[in-house]
Order: C-alpha cells, then structure tokens, then sequence
C-alpha cells in the first residue's frame, strides 16, 4: 500500500535518515513541552461527563429567560486553584478593587470604553451581592461587545497596522464587520476559526476570507498565513527561526512546510477595474480553492540549511500526513510520534486511499478539522490563554502566543488545562469563558501590588496589572466621555475616528503586537495630540451636544456637582479633597459665566490627559 | 495663531513664567555651557551626535561608490575622480569635492535582502527574532551622549523609518518631525498660554496623586513622557526646528529638496546637542529604469531624479559642517536597506543585494578620504577587508565615544551587545 513517490530530486535519497532525525527530534520537543497538554483518561471521561452536564444545562436554560452563556456554571475551582498557588509560592494578594474601578475595567475590557456617566451611577447604586456578575453579563450581551472584539481580532489577523490604513489590497472593514456579527452571535469559537481557514469567495461577500487574503503574498505565497494561523489559533509559532543552535530547527523547518502545504490548492485572484482617468484599480480579491485531486503537485519541495530539498506532503504539526487525518487518525501523543520515527509517511503518497472517496476533498477544511479538533492539544488552550491575557495584562507563559518554544512552562499549567477542558466541553462557548474570568477573583484585584518581588509576581495574578488604551478604546472613551460627535463641529465621525486611529498608529514607537506584560507606549507625539489637538480641543470646548453644554445647560446644577459629573463620568470616582480644593480656587477666580465654561473645560482637559484616565487600571 | 503664541516675545515669557519652573530650562543651558567646556578642554564624549542618512529602499551602491567600468555590470555611469582616495560617481560632483571628509566601505555584507529585515538589521545590528525588540542605533546613541534634562528628544527621525528603541522604552522613541512650516504639530496650546498653565497645573495635581498610589510603572512611565512634552513646549531650543531662520543663500545651498532641508534641519539640530537625528530619504527601490531613476535624462523625463538631490543635501551638509567646527564631534553616515544586484536586470534595473555593497561614513573621530574593503571587478565578491555589520556598528559607536565592547541587558536578563552578532565586533582600525 506504501510506496515511495515517484519522482527523483536531489537529496531525496536521503531523505529517510533526515526525516528519521526529523521525527525523532518531535518527539523529544512534545516529550520535554507538551508533558500534561494532553488530557489523559481521567481527563477523558471527565469530559464527557461535563458533556452530559452541559446538555442538561442547555435544557434547563431553555425555559430561563437569559442566554445559555451567562447561565451559572461551577467553576469555583478557579478561585481555589489560584488561592492554592498563591498561597504556595507566598506571594502577596491585592486588595479587591473598588465597585467604581471595576465597571471602568470591565467595560473597556469587554466592550471597548469607559462606561457613561450613568451606567456607573447605576452600578455604584446596586448593592445586590452579585452585582459585578450582572455587569459582567450585561456588557456581554452588548452589542459593543462584539464590536470591540472585532477590533481586537482584526488587528490581530492584519498586523503592522495595516488594519487602519488605506490599501487597496486588503479589506479589514469587511474582516471587522464579519468578526462584529459572530462574536455577537457567541458562534463557537472552532466553528469561528474554521471558517477563517476554510472559507472561499470574495472578499465583500464572504469576511472571513480577509484573514488569508490580508496575509496571502503574490496570489499563492502563504507563508505568513500559516506563521499567522499558527500563532493566533494555537499560540505556537512556527516561522523560521534565525536562532542557529536550537536543536529543533529542522524540526521546525519540516513542520512549518507539512503544515504551509495545506495551501497548495489556494490561491487569491486580484479582479481589477480602470478608473475614469485610466487608472487600474482594484475591485476585489477572490479567495479560491481547488479540489485536492486537481492539484498536480501534491505536496511541496522546500530547501534545507544545508542546502537539501525536501518533499512533504500536507502534514499537521504532530506529523499526520493528509491520508492519516482522512483515515481518521486521532492526534499523536508523544509516544506514538516516537514509534513512527521508524517510517516516514511525510512523503509516502498514499494514492489508492485519495481515490476512495468521491468527495472532493479540499485541504484547508481538513487543516481547519485538525486545528479544531477535540483532541488538538493547543487550540482550546491557546484561545484560554489569549482572553486571559486579555482580561489580566498577561497570559499563563511570558509571550502569549508562544507555547512551546522550549523556555517557559505556563505558570499556572492545572488551571490553564481546566479551563481549557471546560471550554471544550461547553462547546467553544466564548462568552461563557469570558464570564468565568472577568468574575474570578484575579480579575477583581486592585492595580496597586502588595509586598515585595511585584515583577516576580507577574504571571501569578496577584494583582492586576494597569493597560495602556488602544487607540480605539481611547477614541471611543474621549466620544463616551465628551460627546463631542454629537456637536456640530463634527461632520463626519466615521472619518474623524479613522484618522485619529491613523495619526496614533503613525506616532506610536512601534506597531508590533504586544504579546508580554503591559507597557506604556505612549510618545510625545501622542501626549501632544492628546494636549493641543483639534480633536482633542474640541471635545473638551462647551459647545451645543456636548457633555459639556448639557452640564452647564443644567441650572439645578452647582459648579462643584458639575466638576463631580466630570469626574464621575471620567474616571469613575468624585475629586478628592485636594483635587477639590485646587477646582475651588479656579472656580473662585471666575469672574462671568464665560470664565465659570472655561474652568470647566479645563478640568475636563486635565483629567482627559492623567493616567487615571488614559490607563485601564 | 498656532505658532504666534510661542514666537511673541511678552506672551513667551509670561508662558515661560507659568509653564516651566527653573528646573526645567536650567539644566538644558547649564549642559549647553559645559558642552562647550568639554569642547575646550577636549573631553567631548557626552556632547558626540550622530547624523544617519537613510536611504529607504536599498539604494545601488555599485552606481554611486563602487563603480566598475568595464564591466557588463557596470551600467551607464563615469567614474570621477574626487579629494579623496576614491573614484565615485561623476553625477555627484559636489561630493567629489568632500571626499576627504568621508569614507568609503566597499566590502560591507548586512546578510538579508528583505526590506523589513535589512532595515531591522543596519539600525540594531541583529537579525529580527521573536524573543526580543532590539534598540535602533538611534535609541543607543540617545541612551548614552543624550541628556536626561534635555529639553529636546534625543532620538530625532526625519522622515526616516523610525525605527523601535526596543527595550530601552518609549523614552527613547523616534520623535518624528519634518523641515517645513509645521515641523512638530501640535506643539502649542490653541487656548493660550494661561488656561494652558492652569490646565497643567490642575493635571499635575491629579496625576501625581495617581502615580503615588503606586498602580506600577506605566503611570510612571505615562508621567516620565507627559513631562518630555512639556518641557518640549516651553523649549528655549525650539528656534532649532526653524529652518526658516537660517540665511536664505544657506538654504539654497542644500537645496529645493525634502531631502535637502531635512539634512539642514538636522545640522541645526546637531547645534543644539541633539544626540542622534536619522534623515530618511526614500524611493530607491529601483527595480526597473534605474539610470533614468538615478540621473534623470533618458528620454524618461524622471523629475526628480535621486542622484542630484544626494550630491546637493549630502555635500552641502558636510560643507557646512565642517565650516561651523561641528564636524568633529558629528559621525554622519550614509546607508541604506542594503545594495543592489551587480547584475542589471531585463526591466533596466537591479534588485536587492546584501551581501557586497557600500556605506559611507566620517566625522567624529574619523579620519577622512579613505576608501575601506574591495569588491571584484563585476562587483559581485568581496575581495579584500570584508566589513561586518559588528564592524560598521563599533566604528560607529567608537566614532561617538561609546564603547564598541558594551552591553545592555534585555528585559529577561540577558546581555545584548551593542554591535551584535555579526563579525569580530571590532572597530575598522585604519579609519582612527
């Protein structure tokens, strides 16, 4: 049944040894790292029975009125887990924060911007004991939700902020407003993902193509998307390293090519029009995709450091070729990689088995099967891992997107694998997780750490670490707080929000993902903008729509309740008696009505550019 | 009205008065004063600057500094002689007379012919890995020769990349600015110097006590910036950024040029004690019509072609340096992406070359004239004194009066040298 492929190319007679070597080289990699990634038996049966649980679950929900997601779940286990690890490694625990502080967090975490004015007064005035559980619930089912995950994805999938730019040969509108859709939706995370492998068509009409389109080079180049894909969906980075003593390199060169090669049947197709004045423009891109039994060559051939070419057919990370996942072949442990070391089928075509089916078989659906699948290792882990880092300024390992690579273990790896699991088994359920972390006590600690080795702590989730706004929380926040679109001195928003995020993309060091702890990136360039610039001006002037004009339009109202609007709707908290001595003497100083607009426009100025403000804290 | 409010003399002071205690202007001038102690007494490490002019694209080294005629590599330019050792292109003719300022390196290998890699690699030295941000050779330099007073980034980037300072933070970002009538936008306060000082002042109060409740570093850090860009507003030094004041035959000489006002704005800058400014100059991505591109002519009509926007800018630069006794302390260097193919290809151009082309550099404590380094008569090999980007980085560092053997530590620890991995990591002797 297994024959060697019939085709002579250098170095292929010694391709066994190589690939031998290659093989073994896995297996000692999944050995040292993956230890425990796997859910063993016990894990198994667990799974199923949270299975079971669930589908009890989803009837009962039926008949409540809320959404399957925000239903109650046990998941106490996450405070005791991170209570037994604090408790062992004796570090200092934060403080709880404050109600004020956690809808400001809360908020921008999930839905992008600070709360209004009154949504704080409203949820500083519920005393219920499960109130920070309702907010929790009541952001995720915001429309703004969805939103503002669609911007973090977007920029995720279209890097080096290309995602706020202007190129014509890319579509991140149509990525955002597809992404919007399915978070809102709660579609399940694997059927999210799967699409982004799979999906064909044109860029307009199918979103999720724009993944691959944005990071396909020269129609059919699909390196970065693979290095992309592996990155974002399984938190494992496979693109060549420059690092020339890993003893895994080659490893990583044959993984990288088995899995590239998934994309053979590919391609993207730039349709194009002539503009009035001549000019040739884009008009669409098209994501395309042949049968596999259409494609001629049915692996491909890459190059070696040492100067060999190599053929590989499409093969996952843990070395199942494509007849092994079509056979149906679950994932490798370590041991069985081992025990495959002695054949290699990266480069047996197994021809009688392609012609079983009748059924087109189209590669980038089994890639997206095996990415997906149940018993991948990483990919209920690796979405885990990124809301965490999401939600606590750092993941479980120091890059968040960069299981693996033989340096760092997660620091806490049992409840990583727990919510991982519990993820699996309510079925990819994002909201759901989002709900178990923004309601476990990690994510309800101060910003202000506790004792001493505060950066040893990190990792640990002792206290909460302060995030920089992204230029859209911050965009959004500033219209939330200001209400300055709604003035007339803004015509058209949509475009006024595109170049702010613009000029703050080009005034930023770098455009570089952050994938480790948290730190300020702000310049002076930017600290300018936000001081003198037009946008900024205006949001802090009085005028007609404004925050502003509404506060001073209210005569009930004294100056000393307006500056407590101010801050209340700013920073989630009134002034304290410094601050409100300093506003005391401004206001006194005030001679006309006129003076009296202009003191508060400053103070609305001066808590706009402070920390407190600027930082989600 | 926006500049008005800093150019009025009365309204200047009285912003001055409100905006900036003592402690702001006093250690700028106080640095000022003794830049120009150190300068007589001849212990000149601190006030060393450095000007990088980058051509953004890959510029064809083999057209410009490295001719081979002769050659069917050759392409269509003369060689002419110059005053100093080397022959260069006979399109610059201006730079011929300011050879024996600067030198040329004909065997320089930066190993990477990508864009993104090869301007990663010729800013930091290393190749880009996953692991760790390296700094951009401008953040270095502002680390050590800037001072922490100053009232002007040390980091300067006319419209070049702007490359990351990495590791050693946002402090020593790129701060991007441009020669013209608005150099730095937003620069003042629309509402004028007293709601501005009072805003500032109610600010300070709210951030200080944010800061103290120790929420960690990035209320710090968010202050550490905030107080750069004041202290930038109220700037005595803000003139620098004016290239308009300067003598207009001045002007003329380096230019009608983006280019050539931003090398001139740089020169100001360098006056001021800026540590570090990168004047980027774009478009030599020739892959096709390269001559046309380079020279002009060739029945192509290019309008602007690079060669004697180069010859201006860059000679004038020099020049002017030289005259104003500020060369000595200035390393200026002229580089790019990478080179290009010897091999000219079908479309009339060439495409990119890492690993045999030329950089240009003097200044500082270089001598000047010398050509360094040979490659063959196609201009393919390296024949004779291979350079290393280690090499060029620690002539450069040592030029500036940092110490080529240094290290800095990335954030987990470990030590990153300053000349990377490349090569020796020794400084090219003959150029001291």
């Amino acid at each position: 049944m297994r024959k060697p492929p019939e085709r002579s190319h250098r170095g292929v007679a010694r391709l066994p040894l190589l690939v031998l070597m290659a093989v073994a080289g896995l297996g000692l990699c999944w050995m040292a790292h993956a230890a425990n990634n796997v859910p063993g038996e016990s894990a198994r049966s667990r799974l199923q029975e949270l299975r079971k649980q669930r589908g009890r679950q989803a009837n009962a929900s039926a008949d409540a009125s809320g959404p399957s997601w925000a239903t109650p779940d046990d998941v106490n286990y996450i405070n005791q887990l991170l209570q037994e690890e604090w408790d062992a490694l004796g570090f200092a625990v934060a403080e709880t924060c404050g109600d004020n502080e956690f809808i400001r967090r809360a908020s921008l975490d999930i839905i992008g911007r600070i709360p209004t004015l009154e949504e704080t007064e409203a949820f500083l005035n519920d005393r219920s004991s499960d109130r920070r559980e309702k907010l929790v619930n009541r952001l995720l089912a915001s429309e703004e939700y969805g939103k503002n995950w669609a911007n973090v994805w977007t920029k995720l999938m279209i890097t080096d902020g290309r995602a706020n730019g202007n190129n014509q040969d890319i579509n991140p509108e149509a990525l955002r407003s597809w992404l919007e859709k399915e978070f809102n939706r709660n579609t399940p995370w694997n059927e999210v993902v799967a699409e982004l492998i799979s999906a064909s068509g044109r860029w307009d009409e199918n979103g999720a193509v724009n993944f691959l389109i944005a990071n396909i080079m020269n129609g059919n180049n699909t390196v970065n998307a693979t290095s992309y894909m592996t990155r974002l969906f399984l938190c494992v980075q496979t693109q060549c390293t420059e690092c020339h003593d890993h003893p895994w390199n080659e490893w990583k060169q044959q993984q990288f090519h088995g899995l590239n090669a998934f994309f053979i049947g590919t391609r993207e197709r730039r349709v194009t029009r002539t503009l009035n004045s001549g000019q040739v423009a884009t008009d669409y891109y098209t994501l395309e995709e042949v049968p596999y039994s259409q494609v001629t060559e049915k692996g491909t051939f890459f190059e070696k450091r040492n100067g060999l070419t190599v053929y590989t057919l499409p093969s996952y990370l843990d070395g199942r070729d494509i007849n092994a996942l079509r056979r149906g072949e679950g994932a490798r442990t370590e041991d069985a990689q081992v025990a495959d070391a002695g054949f290699s089928s990266s480069f047996v075509l197994d021809d009688e088995l392609e012609t079983e089916s009748d059924e087109p078989i189209y590669l980038r659906k089994e890639l997206a099967k095996v990415i997906t699948a149940d018993d991948n290792p990483y990919f209920a882990r690796a979405i885990v891992n990124r809301l965490w880092y999401h939600y606590m300024g750092h993941s479980f390992i120091k890059n968040v997107d960069d299981f693996d690579n033989g340096q760092d273990e997660p620091t806490m790896p049992v409840l990583l694998d727990r919510l991982a699991e519990d993820f699996r088994a309510h079925g990819y359920d994002v909201k759901r997780l989002t709900r178990w972390i923004c309601t476990s006590k990690a994510y309800s600690l101060s910003t202000k750490p506790r004792g001493k080795n505060t950066e040893d702590a990190i990792g640990f989730f002792t206290y909460m670490l302060c995030k920089p706004m992204t230029p859209e929380q911050l965009y959004d926040s500033v219209m939330t707080l200001t209400k300055v679109h709604k003035t007339s001195a803004s015509a058209d928003t949509s475009e006024a929000r595109q170049r702010f995020l613009e000029e703050f993309r080009r005034t930023f060091g770098s455009t570089e993902i952050e994938t480790t702890a948290p730190k300020y990136n702000g310049t002076i360039t930017q600290s300018l903008m936000m001081m003198n610039s037009p946008l900024i001006t205006q949001a802090t002037t009085c005028a007609p729509g404004s925050f502003l004009y509404e506060l001073m339009q209210n005569k009930s109202l004294k100056d000393g309740d307006r500056v407590d609007a101010i801050y209340m709707a700013a920073l989630s908290r009134k002034p304290s008696g410094s601050e409100r001595k300093a506003i005391e003497s401004m206001f006194r100083n005030a001679r006309s009505d006129e003076e009296r607009m202009w003191a508060l426009e400053d103070v609305l100025w001066a808590v706009l550019n402070t920390s407190e403000f600027l930082l989600n804290h | 009205m926006k500049m008005s409010v800093m150019s009025d003399g009365m309204t200047r002071r009285h912003f001055v008065k409100h905006m900036t205690a003592a402690s702001m202007t006093l250690p700028m001038l106080n640095w000022m004063n003794s830049l120009h102690a150190a300068r007589a007494k001849g212990t000149l490490d601190k006030s060393r600057s450095m000007i990088l002019l980058w051509m953004a694209g890959g510029p064809s080294t083999i057209d410009i500094w490295d001719l081979k005629p002769g050659s069917p590599n050759g392409g269509e330019f003369k060689p002419i002689a110059t005053t100093g050792a080397g022959q260069i292109c006979e399109h610059l003719p201006r730079l011929a007379k300011q050879m024996k300022h600067l030198n040329i390196i004909r065997s320089y290998n930066s190993r990477d012919g990508s864009h993104e890699r090869g301007t990663y690699i010729n800013h930091t030295a290393f190749a880009p890995v996953a692991s760790v941000t390296h700094p951009a050779i401008g953040a270095v330099v502002a680390n050590f020769n800037g001072s922490p007073t100053a009232e002007i980034p040390g980091h300067i980037s006319l419209g070049g990349p702007g490359v990351s300072p990495g590791f050693l933070g946002t402090k020593l970002a790129p701060f991007r600015v441009t020669a013209g009538p608005d150099p730095i936008p937003n620069l003042t306060s629309p509402l004028g110097a007293d709601r501005f000082a009072r805003r500032k002042t109610l600010f300070e109060t709210v951030q200080s006590t944010f800061v103290k409740q120790g929420h960690g570093q990035l209320p710090a850090d968010h202050d550490t910036i905030y107080g750069k860009a004041f202290s930038l507003m109220s700037s005595q030094l803000l003139d620098a950024f004016k290239i308009e004041k300067e003598d207009p035959k001045t002007i003329e000489r380096y230019g009608d040029s983006q280019f050539g006002r931003d090398c001139l704005l740089a020169r100001r800058l360098v006056e001021v004690g800026v540590p570090f400014i990168e004047v980027g100059f774009g478009g030599w991505d020739m892959h096709q019509g390269i001559f046309e591109a380079l020279a002009g002519g060739g029945g192509m009509g290019m309008r602007n072609p690079a060669l004697p926007v180069l010859d201006q800018g860059f000679a004038a630069l020099i020049e002017d340096l030289v005259e104003r006794g500020l060369y000595d302390r200035t390393t200026v260097c002229w580089m790019g992406d990478f080179g290009r193919t010897p091999r000219i290809n079908q479309d009339g151009g060439r495409d990119h070359w890492p690993g045999s082309w030329s950089v240009v550099l003097g200044g500082g404590d270089l001598k000047g004239g010398e050509v360094i380094g040979a490659t063959d008569k196609d201009g393919v090999a390296i024949v004779d004194r291979p350079v290393e980007v280690s090499n060029l980085f620690a002539t450069l560092y040592q030029s500036l009066g940092i110490q080529p053997s240094r290290e800095l530590r990335s954030p987990n620890g470990r030590p990153i040298k300053l000349v990377g991995v490349f090569g020796d990591g020794q400084p090219i002797q003959e150029l001291f």
